[in-house]
């Protein structure tokens, strides 16, 4: 079976660093984007991932555009996509909806890898 | 000083001109009335007519019908015609004539009233008594009525006053000047059309005399906090609107939270890396740790966790001030909510190894909430049951609808709170003095859920027994509409 990707989208560089340790250490492939804009072109260039972890908070682009513009591109409209943010969970479920997983920070290694899997499970 | 032969006379005594080409008749008439009325006779039409156009205007006129040169129904059209108070000036003919044509012809020409000759004294009196008084009054009610409208003209806050058809009727100094447009364009047109952002949502279903406020409203710049006052009488609807400046306050409130959104962000961030890094210690990937080392790490996680709660909170509460003019009310199904939310909690009940429950009408539950606020509230209150509950315990939610009203609660195997403590629960700062030490909070969290429901008229409560539980509830009044969305959608 190919490796699963997940592709971390978050600009705390320490977060983004510590994600991607521990999702290689379960298995997974990972790549990681500072920002929304950064992560849109590095989707151009790599295979589809079978997963985002996308934070709200980010300069240049944020989570919200960044999901608003995902979403209107036909190859990734189906990318199991899991908000990570310090924002509240409500406020983030009027902009995300009810599709998306939202995990809050301060979340834990074990939110994050149990998510994945359940992802990876489908 | 007075003149010689002329009686003391009050101002306060009305004053009733008798016009009347007979002396005979008028000297019989100005007999009834002399001791109550200051009385004056006039021999006819012209001189009356010559009389009162010189400005001298009495109180109240007892005209003969049928005089020489000019008659009584002359005299009743050309005061009608005039202004002032010429044309208020009650009148009464008197004459002999009263066939059914004659009764209609006097009123049309603007009499009053009518009293045939020969007159019964006491009908007379009893009339002229009727109409003075009919008189007084209605100068009462113009004159409270021109305060009132005096008052509501130079009132700080620009208001607006329409009926049942939605056209503005009234609009005051304040209104006038905010929509920088003239008072004749903004009469008569529909409310609806004239301030973007105060819809006909927002206006029917206001019943109650009670003002309600609405969602603030921008005009060229500036924030006004709408309420609305509805009130019906047998007259008709009026709907009163008055536009409360809220610029300044809302302002100041925005960069204020601008300021702590910020600064809550900034702290959680680190925060959040530094209990990842704790966890990759944790994990051993770099050699397992010392045993003493875990525990001291494990209470600075704890302390750490804590802090982001406080952090939490404390973001929320400053929202929170001022929440009643802020919340934004539409149709939410409770259900749904409740479900979602579940849904979002079922990680941390899993992680808990905790039963969970709901049970609720299968029928939707529409409510007018601020669905935001109202899953905040959930939220919390669910979070509170699985943080006080050990571990095999059980939580479960309900819905229930009875009388207008819909209960939300949340039950928990927990540790219970002790009596004393549960009146306080729903105060600032207060937290149940013996709750585990495992548990973290600050206190502000049933503060925010009170403060939430309260502002959508509705209650909270508990009840809690030490040992087995405690049950957390909100209530919220089904509206009218609420009910019919319900119905409906039932169907």
């Amino acid at each position: 079976m190919a490796n699963f990707k997940v592709l971390v989208i978050e600009d705390d560089r320490e977060i983004s660093d510590m994600l991607s340790e521990v999702l290689q250490d379960e298995g997974y492939e990972v790549a990681v984007a500072p920002n929304g804009k950064e992560a849109l072109s590095l989707l151009e260039s790599i295979a589809i991932p079978d997963l985002i972890f996308l934070d709200f908070n980010m300069p240049v682009m944020n989570g919200g555009e960044f999901f608003g513009l995902l979403r209107a591109q036909p190859a990734w409209e189906k990318i199991p996509v899991i908000v990570t943010s310090s924002e509240r969970t409500s406020e983030l479920r009027a902009i995300f909806k009810e599709t998306q997983r939202i995990i809050a920070k301060p979340y834990t290694l074990d939110d994050v890898v149990s998510a994945a899997q359940r992802i990876r499970k489908g | 000083v007075t003149k010689q032969g002329v009686p003391y006379s009050s101002p306060l005594r009305p004053k009733i001109w008798i016009v009347d080409d007979s002396p005979t008749d008028s000297e019989r008439v100005r007999r009834i009335f002399a001791s109550d009325y200051e009385v004056e006779t006039v021999s006819d039409g012209s001189v009356a007519l010559e009389r009162l156009s010189t400005g001298s205007v009495p109180d109240l006129l007892l005209l003969d019908w049928v005089m020489p040169g000019v008659s009584g129904i002359e005299v009743c059209k050309f005061l009608r015609a005039s202004s002032g108070a010429l044309k208020e000036l009650p009148v009464i003919l008197l004459t002999a004539q009263y066939g059914p044509q004659e009764i209609y012809q006097a009123f049309t020409s603007g009499a009053n009233d009518y009293v045939s000759k020969p007159f019964v004294e006491e009908e007379l009196k009893a009339r002229v008594a009727a109409l003075l008084e009919s008189k007084r009054l209605r100068k009462r009610a113009e004159r409270a009525e021109g305060d009132l409208r005096a008052l509501l003209e130079n009132a700080p806050d620009p208001m607006f006053a329409f009926g049942a058809d939605g056209k503005i009727s009234f609009v005051n100094e304040e209104g006038v000047k905010i929509l920088s447009c003239s008072r004749d364009r903004i009469i008569g047109i529909p409310f609806a059309n004239l301030i973007s952002g105060i819809s006909d949502r927002h206006l029917l279903g206001q019943n109650s005399d009670a003002p309600t406020a609405i969602p603030d409203v921008q005009i060229n710049q500036a924030i006004f906090s709408p309420s609305v006052r509805v009130s019906a009488t047998d007259l008709g609807v009026t709907t009163t609107v008055t536009l409360r400046d809220v610029t300044a306050r809302r302002n100041a409130d925005s960069r204020r939270l601008d300021f702590y959104s910020v600064i809550a962000h900034d702290l959680r961030t680190p925060i959040t890396s530094i209990l990842l890094r704790l966890e990759v210690a944790f994990r051993g990937k770099h050699g397992a740790l010392p045993e003493g080392h875990v525990g001291d790490l494990k209470k600075t996680r704890e302390s750490l966790r804590g802090l982001v709660g406080l952090i939490n909170d404390f973001l929320e509460l400053a929202k929170l001030e001022g929440v009643g003019y802020r919340i934004v009310q539409k149709s939410v199904n409770l259900c749904d909510l409740v479900n979602q939310i579940v849904e979002d909690f079922l990680p941390l009940l899993e992680k808990g190894n905790l039963r969970f429950a709901h049970s609720g009408p299968s029928a939707p539950v529409i409510l007018m909430a601020d669905r935001q606020r109202l899953s905040q509230v959930i939220s919390n209150l669910l979070g509170n049951a699985i943080k006080f509950t050990e571990a095999n315990g059980k939580v479960e939610t309900e819905i229930e609808v009875s009388g207008g009203f819909v209960e939300f609660s949340v039950r928990d195997s927990g540790v219970g709170i002790q009596q004393e403590d549960l009146a306080k629960l729903f105060q600032r700062y207060t937290r149940a003095s013996d709750v585990p030490a495992k548990t973290s909070g600050t206190g502000l969290g049933l503060m925010i859920v009170r403060e939430i429901i309260e502002a959508h008229g509705g209650s909270v409560g508990a009840e809690s027994k030490v040992g087995e539980g405690s049950r957390f509830w909100f209530k919220l009044p089904l509206t009218n509409k609420s009910a019919e969305l319900s119905s409906a959608l039932n169907d």
